[in-house]
């Protein structure tokens, strides 16, 4: 068994349609019944101790909803996460709530995340001695240790959060999860929001971390250099589902799902300079009404007429590597 | 001499608060050419957002234009009172915002809002060739169903549709510039690049200017004609887009180029650009880059002056990739 199992992970929302939606609703104008969002459809991955998972798709894919399913924000509707053999969903024995705490995230905005009146001290500490993690005479040496792991001086443990830069921010939102004694760390689009100078940073400093405490990470970007610089294994999402799986240097080489080569060849490189190719057509396709057969079909310039009737389902191409499309003679249906 | 669309020149935008005088643009200098997409790029605090809102005369209190010149089609925004901006926005000028609801209305429907754009800017268009025209631009920016999408409310079209009515609403009265502030920055790969390609046909057609503000290099080399690159307030290099991203001269773009993963090996350490974005209140004397700079000696503590290469103009005392005999100095 891996380090790391998540099996059959399904995350369904029941919307409330929004305020506008809802007036005009009681309009008239739109109808206004509730309709179920299949945010996350099934997603199983598996991981060793010290390995990255980098996760791909777009925007509204479910990329988050896993994120937070894995840390225990959102309850899964269905599916099991395994962390060392231990259920942390399900959390029943005193060794999987402890195996749950050793999961945490970092968020894309660490600032949106801190309490502004809080001193970074209060920030890193409070959930590790609310959860025992650590005793309160241990609070100021583990400040130190934690600020010392993301290089940064044990006296800003006095300062409020808005003195410091957004990468100096987002390396207090690391060390307050490296506070919890982790060995899973979950990362939603953390260096999305910062400058190239400083993401630099933060990306050196995942790597460092995970040599040093031997951290284990899903990496969630839309970045495709950056999740190719630090995962060990890809997995590209569409639609509340993997699409393709496969180590990083294999799915980099040798892309095999149309949505897989359409990111790549889309990717703003240094190297297309002007570049003149016309783009994938189409938009994509709500949760709510999905279409039929392969949900990216509407999108693909190789759609044949089974994509159109019947769904594809993972299957592998070669070892390790894994892909949900017709043109792949292993991808039989499941209609 | 052809006049170019835009020229700016010595602009200065300084912010008066209490802990002092932030000089957020101190000095910028810009050309932007007819059909030309200059991409504005540079660290987070730099002055690329209210670079462009100086020249779209929306700096407001406690900022505001001290010095420069800032030339459209000759004539000078500098100095123009409130009423006469706000008519040459929206007709000559158009912003893009990096969220599009900066520019849609949540109340309103697509084609409401459009025609409002139309005949705000020329009463004399009737409803009808209005919502001609604005089916039109739909059209342009490449939403499916566009008769449709007209009857919507913005919420209920997706993040990428949005971004594209918003540009869609920019072009509306085809003005001379466009400026748009990280409009993509939001948007996944797929959706992006239908936008970028949609700007680039766009300019190429109607011989749009447009400034196109990001963080992002591998955006700026896909879409840009040149790149301008932006620190502490000024413009430290500027020139073709090939020019600046292969042969950078300031190291501050160096820094930049080199702090990319693209191109390293899987997991090698990134370079990094040691220090912190200075404070505006509080710049170093001399270089602004000079406590972060690789190259810096003794004379860097005074301001470089402008210089020019074959293809670039920078500042900077210790250019890379320069042989130093083809480097003048602008007087
Ligand atoms: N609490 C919720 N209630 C209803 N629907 C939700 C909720 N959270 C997410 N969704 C929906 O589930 C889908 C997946 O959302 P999610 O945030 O996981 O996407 P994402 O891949 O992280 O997107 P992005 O790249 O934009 O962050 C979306 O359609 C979203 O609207
Ligand atoms: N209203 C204001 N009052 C005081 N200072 C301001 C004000 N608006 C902007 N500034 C300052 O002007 C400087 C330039 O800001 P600007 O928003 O132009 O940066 P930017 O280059 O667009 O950065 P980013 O990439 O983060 O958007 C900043 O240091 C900012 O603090
Ligand atoms: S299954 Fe068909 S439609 Fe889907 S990605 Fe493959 S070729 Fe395209
Ligand atoms: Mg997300
Ligand atoms: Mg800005």
């Amino acid at each position: 068994m891996s380090f790391l199992e998540i099996k059959g992970l399904k995350k369904t929302f029941s919307t409330r349609p929004d305020l506008i939606a809802r007036g005009l609703g009681a309009l008239g104008l739109r109808n206004s019944t509730s309709p179920a969002v299949h945010a996350v459809r099934e997603f199983s991955a598996s991981l060793e101790r010290g390995e990255v998972l980098g996760l791909i798709g777009e925007s509204g894919c479910g990329k988050s909803t896993v994120a937070r399913m894995l840390a225990g924000i959102t309850r899964p509707t269905a599916g099991r996460v395994l962390l060392d053999g231990h259920d942390v969903i399900a959390r029943d024995t005193p060794e999987a709530r402890a195996a749950a705490l050793d999961i945490q995230m970092i968020f894309q905005d660490a600032a949106a995340a801190m309490n502004p009146r809080y001193r970074i001290f209060d920030i890193i500490t409070e959930a590790p001695l609310y959860h025992g993690r650590i005793k309160p005479s241990q609070a100021r040496d583990k400040v130190a240790e934690v600020l010392e792991a993301v290089s940064m001086s044990p006296d800003v443990a006095d300062r409020y959060p808005h003195q410091f830069s957004g990468g100096q921010r987002q390396r207090i939102g690391i060390a307050r999860a490296l506070a919890m004694q982790p060995k899973l760390l979950i990362c939603d689009e953390s260096v999305a929001a910062l400058d190239v100078s400083i993401q630099a940073q933060v990306i050196n400093l995942f790597m460092e971390l995970r040599e040093k405490f031997g951290l284990t990470y899903v990496f969630i970007s839309h970045d495709l250099s950056v999740v190719r610089h630090l995962s060990d294994r890809v997995a590209i999402m569409y639609l509340g589902e993997i699409v393709e799986a496969a180590p990083a240097a294999e799915l980099f080489a040798h892309p095999e799902h149309p949505y897989t080569r359409a990111l790549m060849t889309q990717n703003p490189s240094l190297k297309n300079r002007a570049r003149r190719h016309a783009p994938l057509a189409g938009e994509v396709p709500s949760p709510l009404d999905p279409p039929q057969g392969c949900y990216f079909n509407p999108r693909c310039r190789q759609a044949m007429e089974v994509c159109r009737a019947h769904h594809p389902a993972l299957a592998a191409l070669r070892a390790g590597h894994e892909a949900a499309c017709f043109l792949h003679s292993t991808s039989r249906t499941n209609p | 001499m052809t006049r170019e669309l835009l020229e700016i020149s010595g602009l200065k935008t300084h912010f008066f608060t209490r802990g002092g005088v932030a000089r957020a643009v101190d000095g910028l200098d810009l050309q932007v050419g007819r059909g030309q997409i200059v991409a504005l790029v540079g660290e987070s605090g730099s002055g690329k957002t209210v670079a462009g809102f100086s020249i779209l005369g929306l700096v407001s209190a406690p900022g505001r234009i001290t010095e420069g010149r800032i030339l459209l089609n000759g004539q000078d925004l500098v100095g123009k009172s409130d009423a006469e901006m706000a008519r040459i926005r929206g007709d000559r000028i158009a912003m893009i915002f990096q969220d599009p609801m900066m520019t849609l209305n949540p109340v309103l429907r697509i084609d409401d809002q459009m025609i409002e754009t139309i005949r705000i800017h020329d009463r004399k268009v009737s409803k009808v060739e209005a919502r001609r025209r604005a089916l039109e631009a739909l059209r342009e920016v490449g939403i499916p169903a566009p008769e449709a999408r007209l009857r919507n409310y913005p919420h209920e079209l997706s993040g990428g549709m949005r971004q594209r009515v918003a540009i869609a609403i920019a072009l509306l009265n085809k003005p001379d510039l466009i400026i748009a502030d990280e409009p993509t920055t939001a948007l996944d790969v797929t959706i992006q690049a239908q936008i970028l390609y949609l700007i680039r046909k766009l300019c190429e057609e109607h011989g749009t200017g447009f400034i196109w503000i990001t963080h992002d290099l591998g955006v700026a080399a896909e879409i840009a004609n040149r790149i301008a690159v932006m620190y502490a307030g000024r413009i430290v290099e500027e020139g073709p887009t090939d020019a600046v991203l292969d042969r950078p001269h300031h190291p501050y773009t160096e820094g930049l180029i080199r702090s990319l993963p693209e191109g390293q090996p899987r997991g090698a350490a990134l370079f990094q650009i040691p220090g912190m974005t200075p404070s505006l209140l509080n710049l170093p004397e001399g270089c602004p880059f000079r406590p972060r700079c690789h190259r810096a000696s003794e004379a860097c503590r005074a301001m470089p002056p402008e210089r020019v290469s074959a293809e670039t103009r920078f500042r900077c005392f210790h250019p890379a990739n320069a042989a130093e005999g083809a480097l003048h100095e602008l007087s």
